[in-house]
């Protein structure tokens, strides 16, 4: 582990960019910079990731492709492959080559989806589907009801609402093929 | 000649500079660099004009020729199939296939190019040009054909349920009542010219409805006693939206009650029921002794006597509001529209009560209501809330000391899980209304998606029935309803409106249930 994390901070010095390649087996982490990553489940060639900002998950589940590049909160996570119970990623705070109208998605989904707040992922289908797609989700939680209305009073406990948005762009011509938000 | 010209611009001049100091600002400052000003402004405008010119070029030729042709699963050419070109959601031109079903498109480069193709008989398809100059073809799934059984034979509406799961949950008096009741509404629909028959477990339902292929299905009890299907979640496949089908893995679905055998439909078979299915629910309870299955088909058999007017309510939560809810059906139907926010029953964030008086009122009133909100999934108690960029509110719950009965027959909700009865009865909507005077209420049983151009596009109808998902399902429903259709009609209807092929429709195809008798029709023709 201590030779991973000298390994980084020679790369970051020699080029100003951090980034790893890491084999994960389901349930194990990897750290890039304050962000942790972990994988949480395999299936096929398709593998589901937890996030984390210090000891915070700020995102429960995000199913990434073999081949795809997933970004949140500004770094990116590409799976580069599944195999042997074990997925090989690449994590980096730089866009990998390939990734199309990033910040033209983000503007457009800024604009008309700011309620959704901060777009947790764009997720990058290039060469496959060519299409990327901006993601915002939260799972807000609302508190419990204790009070009294029209006279009488009321209880409810606490409850989720699941709030999400999702604008898929053409990665080649930009042009917004669909827009989603979830009721 | 040019003399000539020269004056009158001069003449033009000296009218404009009464109007504004065309000397000062425009032809003093050319003159003194030596330009003379007639010349100029004459290249000016023939500039201008070639321009506006170009523009008219790109806009009309910057195209893709494309040659579409229309064939049946079999591969023989569809004539007269209609193809309609919506570009970024707007229609274009509608136009037909010709003998060969052969047409040729001309869709404009840079935008998204939807090609949506119809014909009777067929359910309609829906495919988007990519690339350049080509060919496209495109094969439409024909509806399952009848079986073929003797007219006179032939049966139009089952009316099914499960004595002995009835009898193990309210005794084997109550699932009489039931039984008998059952019988009454058959008579009933039977006199309105609907040939109808009454089914229980010793008869196999799905062997009766694929020899008879009847327009309608009722099911009558919830889960417990006529389990819904359950499909895997279409959005496992949809990138972007993947996190939706962990939530919700299985969609419970009347669907498959209504798919026959028979039925061939590519992209996704369960999503489009050959029979109008409709459900009258319980709650999830175990045992029971509510007296609520029976009211129901109580109420649904005095609703076939009885007829409201078209008058619609809408409750909207401020980020699903759309220009549409003014417009089209709703206009037709006076939509009369309570805003959350401001609006609202409690306050999440200030923890304050809102207009609660007011919002019972709103509720209670009209006969015909919208609930375009948020939910929450079972087994929690169920909400529905709005959401705006202040904060979150709860709109509406059987927590609420609710006035109890209502006006309205026929109530639609988009809200996620707002149909989704795996609850005690005391916790759900759907039942609280039902039981309190609505007999018909349209929702999804698990998270349910809108497609949001309908909230910042002015849309017409044909746009709307074309942005797929809960947009236009719950829009065709209205629309039926305003018709006069029959409310299985014009939800099955609704459902031939999604795409085969696109997961997010294929969701709201699966997860839209009917809650009462398909064959109602309850407006005044």
């Amino acid at each position: 582990m201590l030779m991973k994390k000298a390994i980084l901070l020679v790369a970051v010095l020699l080029l100003g960019t951090l980034e790893t390649n890491v084999e994960l087996g389901v349930g194990q982490r990897v750290s890039l910079g304050n962000y942790a990553v972990e994988l949480v489940d395999l299936s096929g060639s398709t593998a589901a990731f937890a996030f984390f900002e210090g000891n915070e998950k700020i995102s429960g589940f995000e199913v990434v492709e073999t081949g795809d590049t997933i970004r949140v909160r500004g770094f990116y996570l590409t799976l580069e492959g599944v195999a042997g119970g074990k997925a090989t990623v690449k994590l980096s705070d730089q866009a990998p080559a390939g990734v199309f109208r990033e910040e033209e998605a983000l503007e457009f989904f800024e604009e008309h989806y700011s309620e959704y707040g901060e777009p947790l992922a764009t997720q990058a289908w290039f060469n496959r589907r060519d299409a990327v797609v901006v993601y915002a989700h939260a799972e807000e939680t609302l508190p419990a009801v204790n009070a009294s209305i029209n006279g009488e009073p009321i209880e409810l406990p606490a409850t989720t609402i699941v709030r999400a948005a999702a604008t898929f762009f053409d990665a080649e011509t930009g042009e917004v093929l669909a827009e989603y938000a979830v009721n | 000649m040019y003399e000539k010209l020269e004056d009158k611009y001069y003449d033009f001049l000296d009218w404009l500079q009464k109007r504004f100091p065309v000397y000062e600002k425009i032809i003093y400052p050319l003159e003194k660099r030596g330009i003379p000003s007639l010349p100029f402004l004459l290249l000016a405008l023939f500039a201008a004009g070639a321009l506006l010119g170009y523009g008219f070029y790109a806009a009309f030729t910057h195209q893709n020729a494309l040659t579409v042709q229309v064939l049946d699963a079999g591969g023989q050419a569809i004539s007269g199939a209609q193809v309609r070109l919506f570009v970024d959601s707007k229609l274009i031109e509608t136009n037909y296939t010709n003998d060969n079903g052969l047409l040729f498109v001309k869709a404009r480069l840079g935008k998204k190019n939807e090609l949506v193709i119809q014909k009777e008989g067929f359910l309609q398809a829906k495919r988007v040009i990519e690339g350049g100059n080509g060919e496209m073809t495109v094969y439409l799934n024909a509806l399952t054909p009848p079986p073929a059984v003797l007219p006179e034979k032939q049966f139009d509406y089952f009316i099914a349920s499960n004595r002995t799961a009835l009898q193990e949950k309210y005794g084997v008096e109550y699932a009489g009542e039931v039984v008998e009741l059952m019988e009454e509404l058959a008579e009933i629909v039977c006199a309105e010219g609907i040939k109808t028959r009454t089914v229980f477990e010793g008869d196999d339902l799905r062997a009766l409805v694929n020899e008879h292929a009847p327009r309608y299905l009722l099911l009558v009890g919830g889960p417990r006693i006529m389990p819904f299907y359950e499909v895997e979640n279409p959005l496992k496949e949809m990138p972007g939206m993947a996190l939706m089908a962990i939530l919700d893995p299985v969609v419970p679905t009347d669907n498959d009650y209504g798919v026959l055998d028979a039925a061939d439909y590519a992209g996704c078979r369960e999503c489009f029921p050959d029979v109008a299915v409709g459900r009258l629910p319980d709650g999830f309870e175990e045992k029971s002794d509510s007296r609520l299955l029976i009211e129901l088909l109580e109420n649904t058999i005095a609703a076939h006597a009885e007829t409201t007017e078209a008058r619609v309510s809408t409750i909207v939560s401020e980020d699903s509001y759309g220009s549409h809810l003014r417009e089209g059906v709703f206009a037709e139907m006076n939509n009369e529209l309570w805003e959350s926010p401001p609006e609202f029953a409690w306050d999440y964030v200030k923890g304050v009560e809102g207009d609660f008086e007011g919002l019972m009122k709103f509720v209670s009133e009209p006969p015909l209501l919208f609930l375009s909100l948020h939910g929450n999934a079972p087994p929690q108690n169920q909400l529905y809330t709005s959401s705006g960029e202040s904060g979150s509110y709860l709109v509406f719950s059987t927590a609420l000391p609710l006035s109890g009965k209502y006006n309205a027959r026929i109530i639609v909700s988009d809200a996620c899980y707002g149909a989704n009865i795996y609850r005690k009865e005391s916790d759900s909507i759907p039942l609280h209304f039902l039981e309190n005077g609505a007999v018909a209420f349209v929702g999804a049983t698990t998270s349910a998606l809108a497609n949001k151009r309908v909230s910042r596009l002015d849309l017409i109808e044909e746009e709307i029935l074309n942005l797929g998902c809960a947009t236009a399902l719950t829009y065709r429903v209205w629309q039926g309803v305003k018709n006069g259709e029959r409310i299985g009609d014009a939800f099955l209807e609704a459902k031939q409106l999604m795409d085969a092929f696109n997961p997010a429709d294929q969701l709201t195809a699966l997860q839209f249930v009917l809650y009462g008798d398909p064959t109602l029709t309850v407006l005044n023709k």
